[in-house]
């Protein structure tokens, strides 16, 4: 069991997300931006993050980059339909990419890997 | 200067009467010569005489004569007591053959002839020799000083007359040697004299002015008008042949329009050259002239093909960036909605092979599932639309059309999705009745109310203002909400053309609603026109169609 951000702009993708997850016994936040992330990390620090890279305002790479330079790194997963969110995922230092639009089981056991490793 | 017995200068202006007028008409050598024996023997009243003549060898030789035999013209051919470049050679007169010591080799032949006396009188060209004629008796003769006279003066008009003749023969030559030339250059051109009369002009240069102009009439040119480059008109007594004439020196690098009397018009390139005599003076001139219109005509193709052929690129480039752009777009706009829908059902199967469906969340999913489906609906038929509109495969299906009740219906349908917008209907007139093809006037209206409500998100009014103007009706939709930077207007209509503000507000959309809209009202014979203050400052769009309906076609 985990503790997970989800940032995602696209709601229903969020929503999909967090059930999954949550039903799969984690514990699961979410934000709908960067800038919302940011501010829950003030109070809490959960064991990985999931990040959209396309959204409005903030975009994924900002929020990682001002998260690292807030506290200590927390392990990153992408969650993206972008055709170069592999480039980005590696130059981020994320332990895996998802790819949209993707499967439920794949997400489940890649957040599984990310979370137990 | 001896005096002459009157008898005898009687005789011998008699006799050069006759010949100079037989010279003035004579058409050969021949003829001169036949006249030049007349006239001696007339006037000195010998019966043997005769004309020889240097050849291209300097060597004399018989070219007429009365009462000799071929025999002694054989055996003295040839013999002149002068060297062929004596200056002023001076008669030679021989009284008695049989005492003369120059003349001992040929006396046989003499004798013969029954030659007893002989004169060698020179004929001369400006004191250079250019053969002689000769007096012949059958006894012994003492020359008198009138009868040396007369001889002398003959020798001189014969060879007058001869180096007459020649020059005339030898410009005539030339006259016929420029005709041959100009003939056989291949491209058009002309001769005309000192004063700019033509001459002679050959077949090409008739061809190229599409007349003949009048040998000797005509002036500078043949062409039936001229023009510069510009298309100013160039009178004749411009033209460069003129020009060349008058100044003396070639004219080159101009180039002139010759109209044909067809009005045909040809680019020329003239190269008229003067003509200059021996002694510099100025006896007409020559003029090339060649036609550059095919030239012209290919390089001007070749210019259009390679501008054809640069937009061409231009397009097939735009057509890339534009390909390009979609799939960016498109990416984004379909990969979430299908990652939603996947995800969606997965999630509900999962549920019901679990058999613990979540009532919130079987709701939740399945509402999304709709919801997707339908936006991913309207996605595709945009982009049909587009791919039509593009191909010119849409076509419309005009009919009486109320404007004010499909307004009314469509914001019902707003509403019922979903909208909290207040809508402010304005009617501004009763007859709202157009031909238009009713579901394409329907999209139009949805896809401007759909913007006004998806870019106003915190739920402003809406204010809907239809009127009629003269052509036909005019629908206003204004909203209050994300507006756009004014410089970003034309950007809207654009395929996939979003604004950056639309983009950050995070309002889905692909950019195609705007663009089928107008293409469509233009099709309608109407506009599209859309306005902001700015960003944040609400946004205006401006139906009109008229009356009439689409324009057949």
């Amino acid at each position: 069991v985990a503790s997970i951000l989800v940032v995602e702009d696209e709601a229903l993708i969020r929503h999909l997300v967090v059930d999954t997850l949550t039903d799969e016994g984690h514990k699961v936040i979410a934000a709908p931006s960067g800038e919302d992330a940011l501010t829950q990390l003030e109070t809490q620090t959960p064991d990985l993050l999931i990040v959209d890279l396309r959204m409005p305002g903030m975009s994924g790479q900002e929020f990682v980059r001002r998260q690292r330079e807030r506290g200590d790194p927390i392990p990153v997963v992408v969650l993206s339909g972008s055709s170069e969110a592999k480039q980005v995922g590696r130059e981020l230092g994320a332990i895996a990419v998802v790819h949209k639009p993707f499967d439920l089981d794949e997400l489940i056991r890649i957040v599984g890997r990310a979370t137990n490793g | 200067v001896p005096v002459v017995t009157t008898s005898l200068a009687i005789g011998a202006l008699q006799a050069l009467h006759t010949f100079s007028r037989s010279v003035a008409i004579a058409r050969s050598l021949d003829e001169i010569f036949d006249a030049s024996l007349a006239c001696v023997a007339d006037s000195l009243r010998v019966e043997r005489s005769s004309i020889l003549l240097l050849d291209g060898a300097d060597v004399m030789r018989f070219r007429a004569w009365t009462g000799l035999s071929a025999e002694y013209r054989t055996a003295v051919e040839g013999h002149s007591p002068w060297a062929p470049d004596t200056l002023n050679p001076e008669s030679v007169l021989v009284p008695s053959t049989s005492s003369d010591l120059s003349l001992t080799e040929l006396r046989p032949v003499l004798d013969a002839e029954r030659v007893k006396s002989v004169a060698f009188i020179p004929l001369t060209t400006s004191g250079r020799l250019i053969g002689k004629f000769m007096l012949y008796y059958d006894a012994p003769h003492e020359f008198t000083d009138d009868e040396v006279l007369v001889a002398e003066v003959l020798g001189t008009h014969i060879g007058l007359a001869v180096d007459r003749y020649r020059s005339s023969e030898s410009a005539a030559l030339n006259e016929q040697r420029q005709r041959a030339l100009v003939d056989s250059m291949g491209v058009a051109a002309y001769v005309t004299d000192e004063a700019g009369v033509i001459t002679y002009f050959n077949e090409e240069a008739a061809a190229l002015w599409g007349r003949r102009p009048v040998v000797g009439r005509d002036l500078w040119c043949g062409s039936w008008a001229m023009f510069r480059p510009d298309g100013e008109l160039l009178p004749h007594d411009q033209c460069p042949m003129a020009i060349a004439l008058k100044e003396g020196r070639p004219i080159r690098d101009v180039e002139i329009v010759a109209e044909r009397p067809d009005g045909e018009r040809a680019h020329i390139l003239p190269f008229p050259t003067p003509l200059f005599d021996s002694t510099g003076r100025l006896i007409g001139a020559i003029n090339v002239m060649v036609d550059i219109t095919e030239r012209q005509r290919t390089e001007a193709e070749r210019h259009e093909l390679l501008k054809a052929e640069r937009a061409a690129r231009a397009q097939a480039e735009a057509a890339v960036r534009a390909r390009d752009q979609f799939l960016s777009i498109a990416s984004h706009e379909l990969r979430n909605p299908v990652a939603g829908l996947r995800g969606a059902a997965q999630l509900l199967q999962r549920m019901l092979r679990r058999g613990d469906p979540k009532p919130g969340q079987v709701e939740r999913y399945t509402d999304a599932l709709v919801e997707t489906s339908g936006r991913m609906a309207r996605l595709l038929d945009d982009l049909l639309d587009v791919a039509r509109l593009e191909s010119g495969q849409l076509s419309l299906h005009p009919e009486e059309t109320d404007v004010l009740a499909m307004l009314r219906s469509v914001i019902d349908e707003c509403r019922t999705q979903g909208a909290t917008q207040k809508f402010d209907l304005i009617a501004e007139t009763r007859s709202a009745t157009i031909l238009a093809d009713p579901l394409r006037l329907r999209q139009i209206v949805a896809n401007l109310l759909d913007n006004a409500v998806k870019y106003s998100p915190n739920a402003d009014e809406i204010c809907v203002t239809l009127r009629r103007n003269a052509q036909g009706l005019a629908l206003e939709v204004l909203d209050h909400g994300i507006g756009f930077p004014p410089e970003a207007t034309d950007q809207l209509f654009v395929p996939f053309g979003r604004t950056a503000n639309a983009r950050s507000a995070n309002v889905p959309g692909m950019g195609l609603g705007l663009h089928i809209s107008r293409e469509l009202a233009e099709m309608h014979g109407g506009t599209l026109r859309a306005s902001s203050p700015g960003e944040g400052l609400g946004a205006r769009m401006i139906l009109t169609l008229p009356t009439a309906g689409p324009n057949a076609n």
